[in-house]
């Protein structure tokens, strides 16, 4: 295969990557009845919340904000696997250059994350719609607003996900480098700059919540686009940047 | 006059404050299957790295077949890492599935005959293999390929003698009279020395000693019993 066709399959490669090494992975067995214990807990608190009174309809969609720290985990445990399971030899002497090294990877985290993202929207999707219908009386129209709204919230958290994903790589490449000393200043950055965004996110997003329908609202300013194709620059410069680090500053 | 496969010049590494080369000038002709030896520390899986552009010299130039190192000239290497292991959940098979996408030259015919030669099942998983096996696997993965370089940075390292015999064996078998550059590293001599035809002894970043291994032979003896004198 020519050298240029190889970044979709290494994509591929990067995607079906597993966290945890298949020299000490879980059975399948195990794996089930793990997820059956899981599910089960989860329903009883949400079949227990219902009829109690204690749902927290409101807050189900704040969990996909966690899909760009979800982002930002994955890109640094997908690259630091290489080097734990003793493979960063073979992935650093593919005949591809270091930009598309990272960017395979930068891409199979944002297929990670998006994957993830609609595993979450269907959770809390059915949960939510099954504590509505629980309570009672269950509408339709608000359930309809209930799902949208949670697209708006997935779609929202995918968006911020690009960024995230790239400041892990570089995070993780500057670790492995003679640019190490700069790492708490990485993280510094990282925080300040999270931090300045989500103390101006009301003037982009305006979230409202009628109790008497379960009925959830998100209003997303125009300029809100102009701050996430900031972000998605960034990105690109953070892994182009994290390119450099790994091209030129490496230690092995 | 042979072509020179690789020519380094006043090449210096560092790590930290560490010299791992110093000056360090070597010139390797084509087609030669090379052992590059020395203890631990000398700089051999340092000069391995440079030449495959996994690191950069502080100073001096290296060229691969004419042309600086980086992972365009990759194509034409095919690499062994030191203390490499294989992805875990990869069978035989799928690792040479792997390598007939990744790597340029590698060639599933051959590498299926020399998994049969060094006793390895196409539905083995990497994650279930000896240490041994695991060797084989990824010495499979870097001799079927056609390029002009093989480059092995210690191949045999932790694998006991059974598993070294067939390497050894099969390399021998597979490399002879081909018109490849093959560097071999390790520290096994008495064993891998009937492969070498050209010799490079390291220490401290430096080369103390390199040449034909027939010459040398013919000079000071067996390419072991120089290391001995050497490193005493």
């Amino acid at each position: 295969m020519p050298v240029k066709h190889i970044f979709w399959p290494l994509v591929r490669q990067d995607f079906k990557w597993q966290h945890k090494s298949d020299r000490v992975r879980m059975s399948r067995p195990w794996r089930i009845a793990y997820a059956i214990a899981i599910t089960m807990v989860i329903v009883g608190l949400t079949t227990y919340g219902s009829l109690v009174g204690h749902t927290l309809i409101s807050a189900a969609w704040y969990i996909v904000l966690s899909l760009p720290w979800i982002a930002f985990g994955t890109s640094i445990a997908s690259v630091k696997h290489e080097w734990k399971n003793g493979t960063v030899g073979w992935w650093l002497s593919l005949p591809i250059s270091r930009l598309q090294l990272l960017t395979s990877k930068f891409v199979a985290a944002l297929f990670r994350v998006v994957l993830i993202g609609c595993g979450l929207y269907c959770v809390i999707g059915v949960l939510g719609l099954y504590t509505m219908a629980l309570q009672g009386p269950f509408h339709t129209d608000v359930a309809g607003q209930f799902l949208l709204t949670g697209v708006q919230w997935v779609m929202l958290a995918m968006a911020a996900a690009p960024f995230a994903s790239a400041f892990g790589m570089l995070f993780v490449i500057a670790r492995s480098s003679k640019v190490r000393p700069a790492v708490p200043l990485i993280w510094i950055i990282f925080v300040a700059i999270w931090w300045v965004a989500f103390s101006q996110i009301s003037r982009f997003i305006q979230t409202g919540y009628r109790r008497d329908t379960h009925a959830l609202y998100l209003n997303l300013s125009p300029n809100l686009v102009y701050l996430l194709l900031a972000s998605w620059i960034l990105a690109y410069l953070l892994i182009r940047v994290a390119a450099r680090v790994l091209d030129r500053h490496l230690t092995l | 006059m042979s072509k020179s496969a690789i020519v380094c010049q006043n090449v210096t590494k560092q790590y930290g404050v560490k010299r791992a080369l110093s000056e360090f000038t070597l010139e390797i002709p084509q087609g030669r299957v090379v052992g590059i030896l020395g203890p631990n520390g000398s700089g051999k899986s340092t000069l391995f790295r440079l030449i495959t552009g996994l690191t950069r010299a502080e100073q001096g130039s290296i060229h691969v077949l004419g042309k600086l190192p980086g992972w365009r000239t990759n194509c034409d290497i095919a690499y062994l890492p030191d203390r490499a292991r294989w992805y875990a959940n990869h069978t035989v098979e799928r690792a040479f599935r792997w390598a007939e996408q990744f790597l340029p030259g590698f060639d599933r015919a051959t590498a299926e005959r020399l998994a049969e030669q060094m006793h390895l099942e196409l539905d083995m998983r990497a994650g279930g293999m000896s240490r041994g096996q695991e060797a084989r696997l990824m010495l499979i993965l870097c001799i079927a390929r056609d390029v002009p370089i093989i480059i092995l940075d210690e191949p045999f390292a932790g694998i006991d003698a059974i598993s070294r015999e067939r390497i050894i064996a099969g390399l021998i078998d597979h490399m002879s009279g081909g018109d490849r550059t093959v560097l071999i590293s390790t520290h096994e001599i008495h064993e891998a020395e009937a492969l070498f035809d050209y010799a490079v002894f390291l220490d401290e970043g430096r080369v103390l000693l390199g040449g034909d291994a027939e010459q040398l032979r013919s000079q000071y003896g067996a390419i072991h019993s120089i290391q001995q004198t050497l490193y005493r």
